[in-house]
């Protein structure tokens, strides 16, 4: 039984938001990902996602995240991704879009980035 | 975006290549390449898991298109499907990291182009290989947009749709067995369409059956209050004309002028008889048709039945004949229905055998599932019914094979209305017959007392 999948919103610095994903990332859970992102973004916040307890990320969880990208940057804003779990961490270097997300080691790291 | 219906059955693949090989003794980019090999096989697997549990076409593009960023790595992507009205532009079903306006452009500037280079190819189509086929601000549009590669979708030959995929940020091109594995892809793709494109007809197809069905229904009460309309307009100068009739009839007139109005009095009645079993049927159909229960017993209706109408048969030429074996118990039914459930068994016999036939009413008790009956059989030795038109028989307005209603006359009422008419007062009829053997019509009446 997958873990069940949560997303844990906070302030941030006031122009980022910061969303702690949670569980499996995959086609059942992106939707509820990216509408939340969306969300944010309508805002105008820049967003850190912090994807340190996501357990299992499938193809689909990688496409919404460059997809997410892609939106915030669409409209100047930035997602910075967060303390990557092992297996986040596995896929994104084996598909070497680690040049290309932004991506920090803490949350207060991508926070500073920002400011 | 909504992806419901995958929560339903999503599985997480894990093919685990990686644990059968020590990738760590191979040669670091040989390990590399298994690793991504693994990572493929698993977003197709993933995918085919994903596209069996929806039947939305957004809701497959979303599936589809996420999978296909994901493992190829790319943040751009769209997907259109073409129309079956082959004149039309594709239409956008989703894209993303391209704004929609411009994707929708780019489907109806590029999609017919596109889709006759796939079709020659069969096969996935750089980019590059395609804008020199392209007017010159189509191919600006093409490379402003950032594609790399245009996909055909097809479901066995026929082409569904394209798929386009953007440059991939690791600035790999598309390698050939990305190629494969994109075409594996869209099979599934194609497949999926396809099968959302049958539900959808099948389900439009039942909706339609379902409002046909509820008009049929409509248009049945409202033949049947036409019915019962028309028959009141009838009845009431019918009711006069048989009334001067019978009133001429018994006047002392010339035997000539006795004899036409003996058949206007006769035709009338007949007329008569018609527009109630139709005034019966329609209140059938309106579930109206009033049954008064009581308990009695059956054989002095019986005895009596079968003197009114011996004469008439007879006369026809028609041996008719009355039994009952054993004593028969009360029953509890209605007595004016009783006796016109039995006069179509009767009439039905008389119309349907030749002069010379025998016809008996016989009354015995029967059990049937553990309850008790009184049967009343309206049995004949005329040409039988064939099997497939016995269950018809109870069919309105059917009579046999059709022609002997021409040859026969009435309205193929009479039977229907009897099962009807037997069944609101918790009886039932049956019919047994074999072709050159007769056939026997029977009611069973519920003893009274038993139960329900």
């Amino acid at each position: 039984m997958p873990e069940a999948f949560q997303i844990e919103e906070l302030a941030g610095d006031g122009t980022r938001t910061v969303l702690r994903v949670r569980g499996h990332l995959n086609a059942a859970t992106t939707g509820q990902l990216l509408s939340h992102a969306r969300s944010i973004r309508t805002r105008g916040h820049g967003l850190v996602l912090n994807l340190s307890q996501v357990s299992f990320i499938a193809s689909s969880g990688v496409g919404a995240l460059l997809a997410l990208g892609e939106e915030y940057r669409e409209v100047g804003l930035e997602v910075c991704y967060a303390e990557l779990s092992s297996v986040v961490d596995s896929v994104i270097k084996l598909l070497n879009l680690d040049s290309f997300l932004t991506i920090a080691a803490t949350e207060e790291e991508a926070l500073r980035r920002a400011a | 975006m909504s992806m419901g219906g995958a929560a339903r059955r999503h599985r997480s693949v894990d093919l685990s290549i990686h644990r059968l090989v020590d990738l760590e003794a191979l040669d670091p980019d040989l390990a590399r390449l298994i690793r991504r090999r693994e990572h493929s096989l698993v977003s197709l697997l993933e995918l085919t898991n994903e596209l069996s549990v929806s039947l939305d076409p957004y809701e497959i593009a979303d599936l589809v298109l996420f999978n296909l960023m994901g493992h190829l790595g790319t943040p751009k992507s769209c997907l259109w499907l073409l129309s079956r009205d082959e004149r039309s532009e594709p239409i956008l079903l989703r894209a993303y990291g391209i704004q929609s306006e411009k994707a929708a452009g780019l489907g109806a500037v590029c999609g017919p182009k596109m889709c006759s280079l796939m079709c020659e190819r069969e096969g996935p189509l750089e980019v590059s290989e395609a804008t020199p086929l392209l007017k010159s601000v189509d191919r600006a549009l093409v490379e402003r947009a950032g594609l790399a590669l245009f996909a055909p979708v097809f479901a066995r030959t026929r082409l569904l749709g394209i798929v386009a995929l953007g440059n991939r940020v690791s600035g790999e091109s598309y390698g050939t067995i990305d190629k494969q594995i994109l075409q594996c892809s869209l099979g599934a793709l194609g497949v999926a369409v396809e099968n959302t494109s049958l539900y959808s007809n099948v389900a439009e197809k039942n909706r339609q059956l379902a409002q046909a069905y509820e008009q049929l229904k409509e248009n049945d009460r409202l033949k049947s209050e036409f019915l019962r309309n028309v028959n009141h307009e009838l009845r009431t100068p019918l009711t006069v004309i048989l009334a001067y009739s019978q009133w001429l009839v018994s006047e002392e007139v010339d035997d000539s002028k006795k004899e036409f109005l003996e058949t206007i009095h006769a035709e009338g009645k007949k007329l008569n008889g018609l527009l109630e079993q139709l005034l019966d049927l329609s209140a059938v159909s309106a579930e109206i048709l009033e049954v008064a229960l009581e308990e009695f017993e059956p054989e002095p209706l019986l005895e009596q039945f079968f003197m009114n109408r011996h004469l008439g048969i007879t006369e026809g030429l028609r041996e008719f004949r009355y039994g009952s074996s054993g004593e028969l118990s009360r029953v509890r039914a209605d007595r004016h229905r009783l006796q016109q459930i039995l006069e179509a068994f009767v009439d039905n016999a008389v119309k349907f055998t030749p002069q010379g036939s025998k016809i008996w009413l016989r009354a015995s008790m029967a059990t049937v599932q553990n309850q008790e009956w009184v049967r009343v059989d309206v049995q004949d030795d005329g040409p039988g019914i064939p099997a497939p038109q016995l269950s018809e028989l109870f069919v309105a307005f059917h009579q046999g094979d059709g022609s002997t209603r021409r040859r026969q006359g009435g309205l193929g009422v009479g039977l229907p209305l009897a099962r009807q008419m037997a069944e609101r007062m918790g009886a039932r009829v049956e019919v047994e017959s074999d072709v050159g053997s007769g056939a026997t019509f029977s009611v069973f009446l519920p003893v009274a007392g038993a139960r329900e």
